[in-house]
């Protein structure tokens, strides 16, 4: 393993619905054209043209339920740590498109651990940071995630691990819903305790997570630039583009 | 376009403030530059702190001062070594924001999109 190396890793398994790992290949080809360095696809499958990106074969993960009725692959996020083959990796979901380089100055800064926490939505205009459950703990989003290899990040993912491991009991002490099992509730939960008890911020600053979610019908995505529309009190278009897109509804692919 | 296609067209409405702040939250996010493994939010402030320490001339002044960046992590900082480096983001992305929001003003509907 070269040293200070850095990468991107995406994880994709297939379900009934989806093709993650297509879907995971374009995120890569944007990663390596905007940040321009190497992507590693983790995946079950063996055949599919990753494009020049490498690809680490993993068994599927166990199945989670999701309500479109498919089977969602998701729970392989703890294990990435020890997947990774660089010194300081980011981690993106398969539907995260970058359109801009914003990521490239978190990436070469020093912080050990780093996750999305504030969301833009381009619907209302908000750029806001939620709460999860009853007990109101900060909100992280899996989505985006930059860590290095260390002790503290170590120390997280072992702890995520565990809490993806009892979380029956960590959705009861936390009062969130228990399915289906998410990402983004089990890295809130972890980043929780690892921060004494949210005394810590792992949030990325000045970088919200666009999140492009049901509420918005996709028009067009050219150029990195995305016209959809949405409704409120009627029906309106807009475009938002210069920014990296968490593009939610894989119907519309 | 047949006429139910322009029907539709006509009734979709434009958020013109929903566009300019989708332009705004763009450009905050390159609002940042590294500097000696640290990473700095540019701003008006931060610019204007880093030009008080250089004095009235430019390199009265050349030592070096410690800084928290974004992350909350001290570096160590030449104040005209990191000026010029927000200068020139500044410079780079405020001239991008200010040819987008040209095309921007000239949207007056969601056909133009």
């Amino acid at each position: 393993m070269p040293n200070n190396s850095k990468g991107c890793l995406i994880a994709a398994f297939d379900n009934e619905n989806h093709i993650y790992f297509d879907m995971a290949v374009m995120a890569a080809d944007r990663v390596a054209k905007h940040l321009k360095i190497p992507v590693t696809i983790v995946t079950d499958r063996l055949e599919g043209d990753t494009h020049q990106h490498k690809r680490i074969i993993v068994e599927k993960p166990g199945g989670n339920w999701r309500n479109d009725g498919s089977t969602w692959r998701n729970l392989i996020r703890t294990q990435l740590y020890d997947l990774s083959p660089y010194d300081r990796t980011l981690v993106i979901d398969s539907d995260y498109f970058l359109c801009t380089p914003n990521l490239l100055p978190h990436l070469n800064c020093s912080r050990n651990f780093i996750m999305t926490k504030q969301v833009y939505s381009p619907v209302n205009r908000k750029i806001e940071s939620y709460k999860l459950g009853n007990t109101q703990i900060d909100m992280y989003w899996a989505t985006v995630c930059i860590f290095s290899k260390c002790e503290e990040s170590y120390s997280i993912f072992e702890m995520a691990k565990h809490v993806q491991e009892h979380y029956e009991y960590y959705s009861a002490i936390y009062e969130y819903r228990r399915v289906p099992i998410r990402n983004d509730f089990i890295f809130s939960v972890a980043l929780h305790l690892m921060g004494g008890y949210g005394m810590r911020d792992y949030g990325f600053k000045s970088y919200p997570l666009v999140n492009c979610d049901s509420l918005m019908d996709y028009d067009k995505f050219e150029n990195d630039k995305l016209v959809y529309r949405y409704v409120t009190d009627k029906i309106y278009a807009n475009s938002i583009n210069g920014i990296d897109l968490h593009l939610m509804n894989k119907d519309q692919f | 376009m047949n006429t139910e296609q322009l029907r539709d067209a006509a009734r979709v409405a434009y958020d013109r403030e929903l566009a300019k702040q989708n332009i705004n939250t763009a450009i905050e996010s390159r609002m940042t530059v590294n500097y000696a493994g640290g990473m700095f939010i540019v701003t008006q402030e931060l610019i204007s702190f880093l030009h008080s320490w250089i004095g009235p001339t430019w390199h009265d002044w050349d030592g070096v001062i410690y800084m928290m960046d974004a992350y909350d992590v001290p570096v160590k900082v030449i104040p005209y070594e990191l000026l010029q480096i927000c200068q020139r983001r500044w410079w780079e992305v405020m001239n991008e924001f200010a040819a987008e929001y040209e095309e921007f003003i000239k949207i007056r509907n969601a056909k133009q999109l």
